[in-house]
């Protein structure tokens, strides 16, 4: 316990701390959607086509982050309208977005030469080198996920549930979502700073679906993959700390001991 | 007003033409059973009057408002042909999954309050599943399902309730019970009813207007005029006109004779 004090005086713990929380929340609350309404692929997707914004960003010398955001944001779209538009089923859609991300990724990262180091940090996240600035924007942009959450919150539980009733009261399942979609793309960007690409749908799926085996309302499930995700990223990172692990997979590994703890729950 | 009006409507999926010019209305308190063979529309044409399907031609209103500009959707409780997919495992509790039709006419961020919950608790009374509102709607039996889904449907109070099959999963003595509710409800409460079923022997006992689809229009009017229609049993032969009219009539008199 008091080493675990000691790792929080620190201001590089005290950063990956907030950032990583707010992050995990945010992930936590989103994920209950897409498992339920079969998307859990999406996050996992994105976090590949991210491979090939983060290389762009690099090979231009811009932020990352900066770069990543809207692109990931419009690849999402892209996941969602695509089944529409050509013949096939939505999953064929994240593989496709999925596979031209990391092809973009690779080709740059031979083309760039010099930034291959950095784009291979960002495939396993670095959650303890949070800049204060990457900090803000994480907190910044997941408050506005959970406030998006909240004012959406009806809309986004009648669509999950049913789009076709949802439809018959008025609700507009495609305006929906566009805005799970988006805000999906915004917290996988964030996720990646936490656990990188390559683990980045693990903050999506796991709390929700340990969150599902625990849960009876739906209210309590969102809360319940809230406060899962965010207790998996506090105590990942102070167990990688303890240990001299690496954060990301550490937080993984302590998502999957709670879904598993669930399932000894359920048995 | 026509809580639904059809006019020379015809929907297509791809190239073959599902509904073929159906001009139908529905009238206030009007109680139809929207009967034919599978795949004669009826589920299609609910679907479009709803707006859930695009006509290829011809118009449909909903209150007088084309469903794509119609936007009170608090008058309309709809129980649709599938319950979701995702039912046995979504983790919601009854109470919750009705309060979900008190969304309808809400604007956005569509928030529920107490007159909301107070809504819940007394559709789910009327239906006798007040006991549930706290199960987890997985848990559900068959019947308790459909009584909770009716109950969503009807949590508005609406002008307008369509139900389409909705005893087709239930065993024989939960859709006797299914239909006598209905029934009870249509009495006290005086909104039209569209009942789309494959059960037309069943149907003419509860319903008080008759549409027979296949594709198009055979019958639109009432089980009276239907049950005394020569050319209704000439066109379906005197066995299947006594099948329906048999059960409206509820003696076991046959209307056509």
């Amino acid at each position: 316990m008091r080493e675990v004090m000691e790792f929080l005086r620190f201001a590089f713990v005290q950063r990956a701390l907030l950032a990583g929380v707010f992050i995990a929340v945010g992930c936590g609350l989103l994920g209950v959607f897409l498992v339920l309404r079969r998307h859990s692929m999406m996050g996992d997707g994105l976090a590949h086509f991210a491979f090939a914004t983060v290389g762009l960003a690099l090979w231009l010398g811009w932020a990352p982050l900066w770069v990543s955001l809207p692109l990931v944001a419009l690849a999402s779209l892209v996941i969602l309208h695509l089944p529409s538009r050509a013949a096939m089923y939505g999953d064929a859609a994240i593989g496709m977005v999925s596979a031209v991300g990391v092809a973009i990724g690779v080709l740059l990262s031979s083309l760039g030469g010099g930034f291959s180091v950095d784009l291979f940090s960002f495939l396993f996240g670095d959650i303890l080198a949070v800049s204060r600035a990457e900090a803000g924007l994480a907190v910044g942009l997941a408050a506005g996920v959970f406030a998006a959450i909240l004012l959406a919150y009806h809309e986004l539980f009648a669509v999950t549930f049913d789009d076709t009733s949802a439809r018959v009261a008025g609700i507009r399942p495609e305006r929906v979502n566009r805005l799970l979609a988006v805000l999906t793309a915004l917290m996988v960007v964030l996720g990646i700073r936490v656990v990188g690409m390559l683990l980045v749908s693990s903050l999506l799926i796991f709390p929700a679906v340990t969150a599902l085996q625990l849960c009876r309302s739906f209210r309590t499930a969102l809360l319940a993959s809230a406060a899962l995700s965010a207790l998996s990223v506090v105590l990942g990172l102070f167990v990688a700390l303890w240990l001299n692990l690496p954060a990301g997979a550490t937080i993984v590994l302590v998502n999957a001991a709670f879904f598993s703890a669930s399932l000894l729950r359920r048995a | 007003m026509n809580a639904i009006e059809s006019v020379e409507l015809s929907v297509a999926y791809g190239a073959g033409r599902v509904l073929d010019r159906i001009s139908w209305r529905a009238g206030p308190g009007e109680f139809w059973a929207v009967v034919g063979p599978n795949g004669s529309g009826k589920t299609t044409l609910v679907k479009t009057a709803l707006g859930l399907l695009q006509p290829q031609s011809g118009t449909v209103s909903l209150f007088g408002v084309a469903p794509r500009r119609f936007d009170a959707w608090q008058r309309i409780g709809y129980l649709p042909q599938f319950a979701s997919p995702a039912f046995p495992k979504f983790p919601a509790t009854v109470s919750e999954m009705v309060g979900l039709g008190r969304l309808a006419g809400k604007r956005f961020p569509r928030l529920l309050n107490r007159s909301d919950a107070s809504a819940v608790v007394n559709a789910l009374g009327r239906l006798g599943v007040a006991d549930l509102a706290n199960r987890r709607i997985g848990e559900l039996s068959g019947g308790q399902r459909q009584r909770v889904l009716l109950a969503r449907a009807l949590v508005n109070r609406p002008d307008l309730l369509i139900l389409d099959e909705p005893t087709l999963a239930l065993d024989p003595d939960s859709r006797e019970s299914f239909y006598n509710l209905l029934a009870e409800m249509h009495r006290q409460g005086g909104s039209t009813i569209v009942l789309v079923t494959h059960d037309s022997a069943t149907a003419g006992r509860y319903a008080s207007h008759l549409l027979y689809l296949d594709r198009t229009v055979l019958f639109s009017g009432t089980f009276h005029d239907f049950c005394r229609s020569p050319e209704m049993a000439k066109q379906f032969g005197p066995f299947a006109q006594h099948t329906i009219c048999h059960q409206h009539d509820g003696e076991g008199r046959s209307c056509a004779k």
